[in-house]
């Protein structure tokens, strides 16, 4: 493809003119006609020609859900959702810097503005020579002296989200490290908490939220009257942050909280509350869940399961007493049983402790131990408990993490779960045959 | 993290009607065989009870099995990557109710024909609940693939749009993928979708009815069909009060494979101690009658449909009779359909 080569050279020549740079117009045009033999494509031709010769770096213009840790001098165009002044020790000089959230067409990010660019709230801005650097596990935009910052015509960013955030998110909605996170929630539980900070002890709130989707564990740093059990309260710009691998509602000093209009009621949080079972394909792609409840076929029992041996010191499983740590111990018994849920929709690890290890399989330490036999045979107890669980149909609770190692959750309880066949077969039968023009997959089944 | 392949459920009429076998990137990444209502199956579990067991060639290990469902039935092959499960399938008596956990494979000879099977995983023994709560199980999810995949074809919609289309309506993106992989590929997908909407509904009364009682229309071969339709349909819907403690599901039986053993009487049992009292019980029941029968007039290759109802009658059964004991006896996993129109004892 012939790339008409004239307007580039001109466009470098002036740009290296803005910094009192001048060059050859026939050098330039050289190096950039070989860079594009070279199938360079022309944009980072140019820039490399700009850095060359003039020092010069074009930022990237990135969207906001594109930002990566560690990049620099990028441009971004988004609106300003929230603005908030802090004060700050640098080199014990006190300084004030700018804190909040700006969205685009892609999502919202937190942003560090280092000095005053005199921004508002709703404003639509080009910032360029911006960088990124991680906060609390997300990617945040910070600018400071050497950026740029533009005020555009609030048209600029249109329709943009701030008509969508306006729109309160369920809480099965929400992912991980998200920021501006606006929701209706009920307090199912809650309680004041004094924590030691390096700035000395903080009283701070946590507890439980529910809607009709799920429910959530929230944290709240700053002590809040309307966090009380009971009280259906609207949450805006809480930011979410993971606690031991499950998402969390954070709340900190720029959160507000207001008492909501609409209640949710007993019967909005019935499913959860009852812990009716959720299809694995549509928890499997949460972030992680909080006290969830699931249901299917136990369709495989993990290497591992059964009697193991925990080192006394650090609770380690470990094999003919040797602990990794800790060297030659005396083991302790303990038992589990990993097993994967599958239910045809989706599939987790499950991992039932000891107790519940017993519930579902009658087999105490003692017992385990007497199947082990006086050689210790570990895998006669792990044949056991498959022989046991292999197929059966499982109803368990917990919370649900991801992992390098896939999906897993804990159990918390679990039970065998029946159902009657020839009744649930005759509802079933009545769907069919009488909903030809009923479009399935959105009927209401007892079955989930 | 790489996701775990989630084991779907198809009967063995839809597996085995299935012959899309795909797989995307190196040859390292996983095969799927796509089912005419878009399950991409890489793995899929099922309960059936086992009809057959053989140990196919000398000196190499191999076993294949057969696993019946109300709808057809799975070939297993356990070969010797398959230690465990060529142990375990080796150790059982036939017939029993199996719960396997295994990998779709196929099998293409020359003619064009391709043949899917189950390379097991993981199996146990299993009891008549956890076989019917299978079937209802499975029901459920090929019904609302049905739905889905007929609401593809309506929508005249393609690619991009119809994947959001499929998803707005609740499927996973993976179904999403194999719905529209299947109605690309299968021609006369809506006659087919027919079929298995009646072969489910069939299914699905095998599980109300009782041994009396049998339900019409399950698709047995087209002989028991005509026969059925001129039956008026009974509405006999009566609960099996499902058993399901720990203890039941291994009745009293070691776990070890070596020791598995499903005794045939056990299964008699299953589907009848939740029954009243029969109001004929010194009668010859027609389900042994026709058991016997089956038994006698086998010279090795099964006997057909037809054959079996003339000499059924002969004995003084009725139509409905013959066909409601071919049922109970298919359904209790007695007997079993090696070909179309022909009945076997296992």
């Amino acid at each position: 493809m012939e790339v008409k080569i004239a307007p580039h050279v001109d466009e470098i020549i002036r740009a290296l003119g803005t910094t009192g740079t001048t060059v050859n117009q026939a050098i330039i045009k050289e190096e950039l006609t070989r860079l594009l033999e070279f199938k360079v494509p022309v944009e980072e031709a140019k820039r490399s020609l700009l850095k060359k010769y003039g020092n010069i770096d074009i930022p990237s213009v990135k969207k906001l859900s594109e930002l990566g840790a560690g990049e620099r001098n990028i441009e971004v165009t988004a609106r300003i959702l929230e603005i908030n002044t802090k004060v700050v020790g640098i080199k014990e000089q006190e300084r004030t810097i700018f804190m909040g959230t700006m969205v685009d067409e892609t999502g919202a990010r937190s942003f560090t503005a280092w000095d005053d660019f005199g921004l508002e709230k709703g404003d639509v801005v080009k910032v360029t020579s911006a960088y990124v650097r991680m906060w609390q596990g997300m990617p945040e935009i910070n600018f400071g002296a050497r950026s740029k910052v533009e005020k555009l015509d609030s048209s600029a960013l249109e329709p943009l989200l701030s008509k969508d955030l306006e729109r309160p998110v369920l809480l099965a909605e929400l992912k991980e490290g998200e920021p501006a996170v606006h929701t209706i929630i009920r307090i199912m539980e809650s309680a004041q908490q004094e924590i030691n900070t390096k700035n000395g002890p903080r009283t701070i709130v946590t507890g439980t939220a529910i809607d009709s989707t799920a429910k959530l564990p929230f944290t709240s740093w700053v002590p809040s009257p309307e966090l009380t059990a009971g009280n259906t309260v609207e949450i805006k710009n809480a930011y979410m942050r993971s606690w031991q691998g499950i998402p969390t509602i954070n709340m900190g000093e720029f959160t507000s909280v207001s008492h909501s209009e609409t209640p949710i009621d007993d019967s909005d949080i019935a499913r959860v509350m009852d812990h009716v079972p959720i299809r694995l394909d549509k928890i499997t792609n949460r972030d992680g869940a909080f006290d969830v409840s699931i249901e299917g076929n136990i369709i495989s029992v993990r290497p591992g399961s059964g009697l193991i041996t925990r080192c006394p010191e650090c609770n380690r499983v470990i094999q003919k007493n040797i602990c990794r740590v800790h060297g030659l111990v005396k083991g302790r018994n303990d038992m589990r049983i990993k097993y994967i849920l599958d239910d045809g929709t989706g599939a987790l690890t499950v991992v039932l402790g000891a107790d519940l290890t017993q519930k579902v399989t009658g087999y105490s330490i003692e017992k385990a131990r007497e199947v082990a036999g006086a050689d210790m045979n570990l895998s006669a107890v792990e044949e056991k408990i498959r022989g046991k669980l292999m197929g059966l149909s499982m109803r368990m609770r917990g919370n649900m993490t991801k992992g390098e190692y896939g999906i897993t959750l804990v159990a918390s309880d679990v039970e065998v779960t029946e159902i009657k066949p020839a009744a649930a077969a005759a509802d079933l039968i009545k769907e069919i045959e009488g909903a030809i023009h009923h479009s399935p997959g959105q009927g209401d089944s007892d079955l989930w | 993290m790489v996701e775990r392949e989630v084991a779907w459920r198809v009967f063995a009429h839809e597996f085995i009607h299935s012959d899309y076998f795909f797989h995307d990137g190196d040859e390292f990444s996983p095969n799927y065989l796509v089912t005419p209502t878009g399950a991409r199956v890489n793995r899929l579990y099922f309960v059936g009870v086992l009809t057959e067991i053989d140990n196919l060639g000398a000196g190499e290990d191999m076993w294949r099995a057969r696993v019946s469902d109300p709808t057809g039935a799975f070939s297993v092959y356990a070969g010797q990557y398959q230690p465990q499960a060529s142990v375990f399938l080796s150790g059982l008596d036939v017939p029993c109710f199996v719960a396997i956990t295994g990998k779709a494979r196929t099998y293409e000879p020359e003619d064009g024909t391709i043949y899917t099977s189950v390379r097991p995983e993981e199996l146990n023994t299993a009891n008549d609940s956890i076989r019917d709560r299978w079937i209802v199980d499975t029901a459920r999810l090929t019904y609302e693939r049905i739905g889905l995949v007929r609401s593809a074809m309506d929508s005249g919609l393609k690619g991009d749009e119809l994947t959001d289309m499929l998803v707005q309506s609740g499927a996973s993106p993976k179904l999403a993928n194999g719905i529209l992989r299947a109605v690309s590929h299968y021609t006369d997908l809506d006659k087919y979708l027919n079929t298995l909407s009646g072969v489910i509904v069939d299914a699905l009364k095998n599980l109300t009815s009782d041994d009396q009682y049998p339900s019409p229309g399950t698709g047995i071969s087209h002989a028991m069909e005509e026969v059925a339709r001129s039956k008026p349909a009974e509405d006999m819907v009566k609960e099996t009060p499902a058993r399901y403690s720990i203890e039941d599901t291994q009745p009293a039986q070691s776990t070890e494979p070596e020791n598995a053993r499903v005794a045939g009487k056990e299964i008699d049992n299953g589907t009848t101690d939740s029954e009243p009292a029969r109001p004929e019980e010194d009668k010859p029941e027609p389900d042994e009658m026709v058991y016997e029968l089956m038994g006698i007039m086998d010279k090795g290759n099964g006997v057909p449909v037809t054959e079996l109802v003339d000499e059924s009658k002969r004995s003084g059964l009725t139509d409905e009779q013959v066909d409601g004991a071919v049922k109970t006896l298919m359904s209790e996993g007695r007997c079993y359909e090696p070909r179309i129109g022909v009945l076997r004892r296992v």
